[in-house]
């Protein structure tokens, strides 16, 4: 009896497990895959930029600040000669 | 001609090989450009270098006179993978007038979440007396702290820098607290659960490993986010060392781990605490997992396959000197909901796979296992070479 059942159990794992591998290891393989064409996407966004409409935040080259008209500039220091004013301590 | 134990050798010497190789290549190669002043002081006509890494931005008038716009200067701060460097314009009267962030080797994410945010333009207008901390003038940017710590920490770099040489302003060099808190509080006792709990003697290793693998989940997991990565590991290749006061957590872990391999041959983080690894076995304690056996060829396989992904991402962080460049755990993708399409994708796989396979992450796909295998092999390798060569010492002295 124990005997027929550790068979059965035996051909019931095998079964089992031959399944599993079937869908386990395309998955595993699949996502391999996947992290290969991440990998080689992140270095060209990296290397090239401009290829993506969202470009990878290194080497920025984008200004931060507030946008400044000619008339801004001569205005605020009209006299040429000038010496900046020192913030005081 | 080899035997497998041989072909191993002569594989993981030639992985290491091209590993300082590309370490020499990137450090050759990647020296930063510096762009010109007036892209942080619009309307300058010409920049001048004044002052050390200082630079003028200028106009010029008809009547041949000039007028200074303000000053610009780089600077740079250690973020949580590397250095970040910005660029930073003041005005005369010693205001924040423009600023680009030059590069950094953040996880792209965490600065995309910045710059969604407006962070830069907190920045505008303040005064280089500004105290420059997050928290106080300066609102970081929840989920990016580290990085917004860091660029903020750049800005006050440049500001000091030009109020000290240009304005005639001596600024207190600001005392950085030591940040000693929850995290680092959980790593360092997860570190002593791990240690008594391997030993052979300890009673109840089961309760404390889930508790542990619970707690990683919970607390450097989905709270905090801060688990072990590539990025780590490349970011210590690069030595790329975040400051100490402000990231102490960074040392205890990376320390932590590599200390514990390497003198203990022990690899508490992986099988006790791991955020990441603790969260698949709870999906395969739902499901009902169990370990995969594919045979020993392919498991052979899968095994290189994983070590030639985790070898790439290392070659590709040094070459392009940029730790978390190539790094494709999907960590930040489950813990702060962060990530790329592929990067969602595999999560989900992954998820699923756990239901029924034993940690299929970590067993084939985690970057982080064949670097501890690596690890481990050279201590082996180290170990025999130094006994054969005391033993031949020792004959030749009796001889």
């Amino acid at each position: 009896m124990d005997a027929k059942y550790g068979e059965y159990m035996a051909k019931k794992n095998s079964k089992q497990h031959k399944i599993m591998s079937y869908i386990v290891l395309p998955l595993i393989i699949g996502s391999m895959i996947l992290i290969a064409v991440y990998q080689v996407q992140e270095v060209m966004d990296y290397v090239i930029p401009d290829l993506t409409p969202t470009p990878m935040a290194t080497q920025e080259s984008e200004y931060y600040g507030p946008e400044i008209k000619d008339e801004d500039i001569i205005e605020e220091w009209e006299d040429p000669t000038q010496t900046p004013t020192p913030v005081s301590n | 001609m080899f035997s497998k134990g041989k072909w191993e050798k002569v594989v993981t010497a030639i992985a290491l090989a091209t590993i300082i190789l590309a370490w020499i290549v990137g450090y050759l190669s990647n020296k930063d450009e510096m762009p010109s002043c007036r892209s942080v002081i619009p309307k300058a006509e010409s920049c001048e270098k004044v002052n050390g890494d200082i630079y003028e931005g200028i106009i010029r008038h008809e009547d041949g006179t000039e007028t200074v716009l303000g000053w610009a200067a780089v600077a740079q701060a250690p973020g949580y993978a590397g250095p970040v460097k910005v660029f930073v314009g003041i005005n005369p009267a010693g205001e924040v007038l423009g600023l680009r962030l030059l590069s950094h080797t953040e996880t792209p994410v965490y600065v995309e979440r910045i710059k969604e945010e407006d962070f830069f333009q907190e920045f505008m207008g303040h005064s280089v007396k500004s105290p420059f901390q997050l928290g106080e003038d300066i609102e970081g940017i929840t989920r990016a702290t580290l990085t917004s710590r860091a660029i903020t920490g750049a800005v006050r770099g440049a500001s000091r820098k030009i109020a000290g040489t240009q304005l005639g302003l001596h600024l207190e060099q600001e005392r950085k607290k030591v940040k000693f808190g929850v995290p680092e509080l959980t790593i360092i006792g997860l570190y002593i659960v791990g240690y008594f709990g391997h030993r052979r003697t300890f009673k109840h290793k089961k309760i404390a490993r889930w508790g542990s693998m619970l707690v990683g989940m919970g607390v450097l997991g989905f709270l905090y986010n801060l688990p072990f990565t590539l990025s780590h590991f490349n970011s210590l290749l690069l030595g790329y060392f975040p400051n100490w006061r402000e990231n102490m957590y960074w040392f205890i872990l990376v320390g932590g781990i590599f200390f514990v391999v390497t003198v203990d041959n022990k690899n508490p983080y992986c099988q006790w605490f791991c955020p990441f690894g603790a969260t698949q076995e709870c999906l395969g304690a739902i499901g009902g997992a169990n370990a995969w056996n594919p045979g020993r060829k392919l498991r052979d396989f899968l095994k290189w396959s994983q070590r030639l992904l985790a070898w790439s991402a290392i070659v590709l962080g040094l070459l392009f000197r940029n730790p978390s460049l190539a790094s494709y755990e999907v960590f930040g993708t489950l813990f702060a909901f962060q990530g790329e399409g592929v990067q969602w994708v595999v999560l989900i796989i992954v998820i699923l796979l756990s239901l029924f396979v034993r940690r299929p992450w970590c067993n084939y796909l985690c970057p982080i296992k064949p670097i501890i295998d690596v690890i481990r092999a050279v201590r082996r390798w180290t170990r025999n070479t130094v006994n054969i060569w005391r033993k031949r010492i020792l004959n030749s002295i009796k001889l």
